[in-house]
């Protein structure tokens, strides 16, 4: 189990998290939800301990370290290949330093992608990028595959292959928490909504609950987050009215 | 070990065919430069085989590709494309600093390949010399005496002048670590390309040395263990900047 214990960050005098709690038991999908800035990609930081922070974050029990850091993976649209390496490079490598990688899912996602194996990654489209991207995350043989907005650039057939792809592919001791914008897309196959508003956990609700109370994922992300359906004609209102 | 041997493969994947290029394009310009002159020797100028080195301009193109190979070597690990590598080497079971200290470790090892190939290449060139000159224009001495009076040549090979061995080794060891240093510099979120790139151009130039010059070989040694000192420092005790 990851567990984030009152986890604040701050970026000098601006707080980028504040007093988060979290709990990821083994074999959840995990939609983290936010507007920009809001910190879930400060928070997933903090999980691979990219950043100095208060609180505490443990992996069944333990503090993440050198020891246990291989048991977490991450996918992000910044991209965290070497741009140099070929695909085959990379395999080589993930081999050699993760003995838990898993080499038939890594063969297996390239060929599905038709992702060439000899060409360097930085000759790849943005979309070849994410995809391979996410398929280093998903091969690594992690517990917990951290992914920060990994479709950024994808076309919406590519998103959907994707999406088929994981759910056929995942194990059920695997964990996967996934930052993304793309609520109605994600909405179908994740187990677990979080969202997040200026650094501070202002939802955690099961699918099953919002499937019981009738409410699909986006009326409880505006109910949470008080949006207001008709600031926008307001505001042209007040345009017009201005003219 | 295995994951130690992963992080010197990435290492030697991002960098061993440019090396082998630069160093067959060296030794391919350098012949060409070597045999242009020396196949007018019959008719033309002669040469005495250390003038020949000079004239030929040997010299510029060995710290030409010097540089070049330490231009190279600096892009291990080194953010381009858009892409952020400290999200991989940041998550290894290797430390970071452990993870410098090895590509420092792979730069060294192929600056001294580089030494290793200058030398035999021009060991050949005399070698091809000798065989094309009359014998009046040299004798069972020449190697020796051009390897003793010409600069370029002695600092390559000093003979018996041991302090530059030991000045050469240090060079050696202070540009491996220094250039492993530029893309930690880059994932610590800090610039470094002007000191490194001065300390590099200063140990080139600087590598023509005459026979017996051991006070400036002195001021180099100590120059670049103070070089060194500074940047073991910086790789355990360095401050890292957060986004």
């Amino acid at each position: 189990m990851l567990e984030i214990k009152n986890v604040s960050k701050s970026y000098g005098t601006k707080t980028a998290l504040s007093k988060v709690d979290l709990c990821l038991p083994r074999g959840e999908i995990v939609g983290l939800f936010g507007e920009n800035g809001a910190g879930k990609t400060t928070l997933m930081k903090c999980i691979l301990g990219f950043l100095r922070y208060q609180g505490e974050i443990t992996l069944d029990g333990e503090p993440i370290t050198r020891k246990n850091i291989a048991r977490l993976s991450f996918a992000t649209s910044e991209h965290s290949f070497f741009p140099g390496l070929t695909p085959r490079a990379h395999k080589e490598f993930y081999e050699l330093h993760f003995p838990t990688f898993r080499q038939k899912r890594f063969n297996g996602l390239m060929d599905f992608f038709e992702l060439p194996m000899n060409k360097a990654l930085r000759h790849f489209s943005t979309g070849q990028k994410n995809q391979f991207e996410v398929i280093l995350a998903m091969s690594q043989g992690a517990d917990y595959i951290l992914m920060d907005e990994p479709f950024a650039g994808n076309d919406v057939f590519n998103r959907e292959d994707f999406y088929k792809v994981l759910l056929g592919i995942l194990d059920p001791t695997e964990t996967l928490l996934l930052s993304t914008h793309l609520l109605e897309e994600v909405e179908k196959f994740i187990g677990r909504a979080v969202l997040i508003r200026s650094g501070q956990l202002v939802g955690d609700v099961s699918m099953a609950e919002l499937e019981e109370s009738g409410k699909g994922l986006l009326g409880y992300v505006k109910e949470t987050y008080r949006y207001k359906a008709d600031r926008v004609s307001k505001a042209l209102d007040d345009l017009t009215e201005q003219e | 070990m295995r994951q130690y041997f992963s992080v010197l493969m990435i290492a030697a994947r991002s960098t061993i065919y440019k090396i082998l290029a630069l160093l067959l394009l060296m030794t391919a310009v350098e012949t060409a430069l070597f045999w242009r002159l020396l196949r007018r020797a019959p008719t033309g100028e002669l040469y005495s085989l250390q003038e020949l080195f000079r004239v030929s301009g040997i010299p510029f193109v060995s710290g030409a590709a010097f540089l070049l190979l330490c231009a190279i070597l600096c892009m291990v690990g080194y953010e381009v494309s858009g892409s952020r590598t400290r999200y991989t080497i940041q998550r290894l079971s290797v430390s970071e600093e452990r993870a410098t200290l090895l590509m420092g470790a792979y730069n060294m090892v192929c600056l001294f390949v580089f030494w290793a190939v200058q030398l035999l290449a021009v060991l050949l060139l005399c070698r091809l010399y000798c065989s094309h000159m009359d014998p009046m224009h040299y004798n069972d001495q020449s190697i020796f005496i051009a390897f003793y009076n010409n600069s370029f040549l002695h600092s390559l090979l000093p003979l018996d002048e041991t302090s530059r061995y030991i000045r050469n080794a240090i060079i050696f060891f202070t540009l491996g670590i220094s250039l492993a240093c530029l893309s930690l510099k880059q994932r610590r979120g800090q610039k470094g390309v002007g000191a490194i790139a001065f300390f590099t151009v200063t140990a080139t130039l600087t590598f023509p040395q005459r026979t017996g010059g051991f006070f400036s070989d002195l001021l180099i040694m100590v120059s670049a263990s103070a070089v060194t000192l500074y940047y073991l420092y910086y790789i355990f005790k360095g401050q890292r900047y957060e986004d």
